[in-house]
């Protein structure tokens, strides 16, 4: 249901959905995104780019801060250290969230890290490479029975935020949003 | 403009109903129009825009006022007050007729006829028909008459004042075609509770809604609705002013609890909300039996009375502390409850991990999170169990990946 509301508000914006199906390296965001369900059929996973490529030093390490945030209805309070980040958690139209925990990786090239949240599930941060502008990871998210929630290899901008949202919590959702700083 | 006590005297004698003395003072010289026609023409928003405003203030603040109320409505003319209405909603919203209501000291006989007037719906409801397993069904017999919102505002009446009523059972019947679609509850319940700072409706519809099995489904809809700024005040004054009995001790904490979180300014039209009566079209109304009782219900005399008269002219049965133990048990829970339960728990789990050593964090959080100007994220390939959106609400801002936990029957799914 709220999924639907999403998916709702982001048509209403008239947004268009990320280029997903094209993976793009450097490819400005289009000026429309839109959700896109995911329903496509399952594809190999494309070769990915050598680490040599990342220019990553052993004493440049990538702290990756990942915010573990408890999106309710069940109140309308909004823990002020989330800051700025409101206004973008705003969209998934909970009236209260809640930090729950920050947790810092420290990753280096090809590093892994994880870490356990609420409810058993495991996130897996994987450092591919970096650059001066841009970071190149991949997240996994673990159900607690092990099952594959989410695994995908994406590239952020330097200090720039992804947002992990859906999995369920009490009469909520989490939100996780990422944040590689260096 | 005001009416002074000379227009009030016209009006009076409109309607034939000067003493002599009223009549030597004003002369012969008074037009004989029917008052309906004056008033109404009067109050017409394309000749006085502001001329409703301004006669109800005067009604309100004149020392002619209980000869006007008697006019307007107490038994002499009681249709006249619905004419007043519906001339002030061709020119105001309910927000008006608000603060109509809240010079109720001022002016409590024409805060009657408002009420009287407003309340003529429920009068064609039969009262059986609000109680027990009859509510859903009164709800739906009456679909074709009203609007959609007023079949809420019964079901939800009926389930709030009725002792004996399954309360959800009553509201979810009413609801039943929007459950499955939370995007219209909202816009509903919106309509029946009107007022943004609802929260006498959010309380009552968390007893509601956390009373059945699917209230953790229809509760988020409510919510986001329903919910009310957080602004601390005095309750005592209202609670004095709509009289509510020492007595109802549940009534009364839950209206207070409703206005430790509410703006006192709306509490009349959360009242006139809770009844369902605000989103009615006053032109199709009349005055009824049931109209008259109810504002005789809430005249001054009978104050103390005031939610004993409302539930029995609705048919409802008065004794607030009869109701279900099933209602008294889902109050929304306050943090203060909870406060000395939470701080034990967090010592606990404190000096568990203290002791077991488990794993800790690196953690920040008292830092306050600053976003970067450019969040520009290039999603390579994505894949998961779970059925996943990819948003993004504007250049600039973070994409969100949203993930849908319960697997779409086909598990093995993969988006972008």
């Amino acid at each position: 249901m709220k999924l639907r509301r999403l998916m709702t508000v982001a048509l209403c914006l008239g947004i268009t959905q990320l280029g997903l199906a094209h993976p793009t390296e450097a490819a400005p965001l289009p000026p429309r995104p839109k959700p896109i369900p995911a329903a496509a059929p399952p594809r190999p996973p494309p070769p990915r780019p050598p680490a040599a490529r990342g220019h990553i030093s052993r004493s440049e390490k990538v702290q990756v801060r990942v915010m573990v945030v408890f999106a309710t209805d069940s109140h309308n309070n909004i823990d002020e250290r989330l800051g700025s980040l409101v206004r973008s958690l705003s969209h998934l139209r909970y009236s209260g969230y809640e930090l729950l925990d920050t947790v810092t990786l420290s990753l280096g090239n090809r590093g892994v890290d994880s870490f356990t949240i609420v409810g058993g599930r495991r996130v897996t941060v994987e450092l591919l490479s970096k650059d001066e502008r841009r970071v190149r990871m991949r997240v996994q998210i673990h159900s607690e029975s092990g099952g594959k929630l989410l695994d995908t290899t994406l590239s952020c901008n330097r200090n720039g935020t992804v947002i992990f949202a859906g999995p369920r919590h009490k009469d909520g959702i989490l939100v996780l949003p990422l944040t590689p700083r260096y | 403009m005001t009416l002074d006590s000379h227009q009030l005297l016209e009006l009076r004698a409109g309607d034939g109903l000067l003493t002599d003395a009223e009549r030597a003072t004003l002369g012969d010289v008074l037009p004989w129009s029917p008052i309906r026609a004056q008033l109404t023409r009067a109050l017409l928003p394309d000749r006085s825009p502001d001329l409703a405003r301004d006669v109800m203030a005067a009604l309100a603040l004149d020392a002619s006022t209980d000869t006007v109320s008697d006019l307007l409505g107490g038994g002499t003319h009681p249709e006249l007050a619905g004419d007043v209405l519906a001339a002030l909603e061709l020119d105001t919203d309910t927000a008006q007729i608000g603060d109509l209501l809240r010079d109720t000291p001022a002016a409590p006989d024409l805060v009657a006829d408002v009420m009287a007037a407003l309340a003529a719906a429920p009068a064609a409801t039969p009262a059986a028909a609000l109680e027990g397993e009859h509510a859903a069904d009164t709800a739906e017999a009456l679909s074709g008459g009203f609007a959609e919102e007023f079949d809420v505002g019964v079901a939800l009446r009926a389930a709030v004042e009725v002792p004996d009523v399954d309360l959800t059972d009553a509201v979810m019947g009413a609801l039943r075609d929007e459950l499955d679609d939370a995007d219209a509850v909202g816009p509903t319940l919106r309509s029946v509770f009107r007022a943004p700072e609802m929260d006498l409706a959010d309380d009552v519809m968390a007893r509601l809604s956390l009373a059945t099995d699917a209230g953790p489904a229809l509760s988020p809809a409510l919510r986001d609705v329903l919910r009310a700024p957080d602004v601390a005040h005095d309750p005592q004054p209202i609670l004095d002013a709509v009289g509510v009995r020492d007595d109802h001790a549940e009534l009364r904490g839950l209206l207070g609890e409703a206005l430790d979180a509410g703006p006192v300014p709306d509490l009349a039209d959360d009242v006139m909300s809770a009844l369902g009566l605000s989103e009615l079209g006053l032109s199709e109304l009349g005055l009824s039996e049931t109209g008259v009782g109810l504002r005789d219900a809430l005249t001054p005399d009978e104050g103390p009375d005031l939610w004993a008269g409302i539930a029995a002219e609705i048919g409802a049965a008065p004794d607030v502390e009869a109701a279900p133990a099933a209602s008294a048990e889902v109050i929304p829970l306050r943090s203060s409850r909870w406060a000395l339960t939470g701080l034990a728990l967090a010592i606990a789990a404190a000096l568990l991990l203290f002791v077991t050593g488990g794993p800790i964090p690196e953690t920040d959080d008292a830092e306050v999170y600053e976003l970067a100007s450019v969040n520009q994220v290039e999603i390579e390939e994505i894949s998961g169990d779970a059925e996943v959106v990819v948003l993004q609400f504007a250049e600039g801002e973070p994409t969100i990946i949203f993930i849908e936990e319960e697997p779409a029957p086909s598990s093995d799914s993969e988006g972008g």
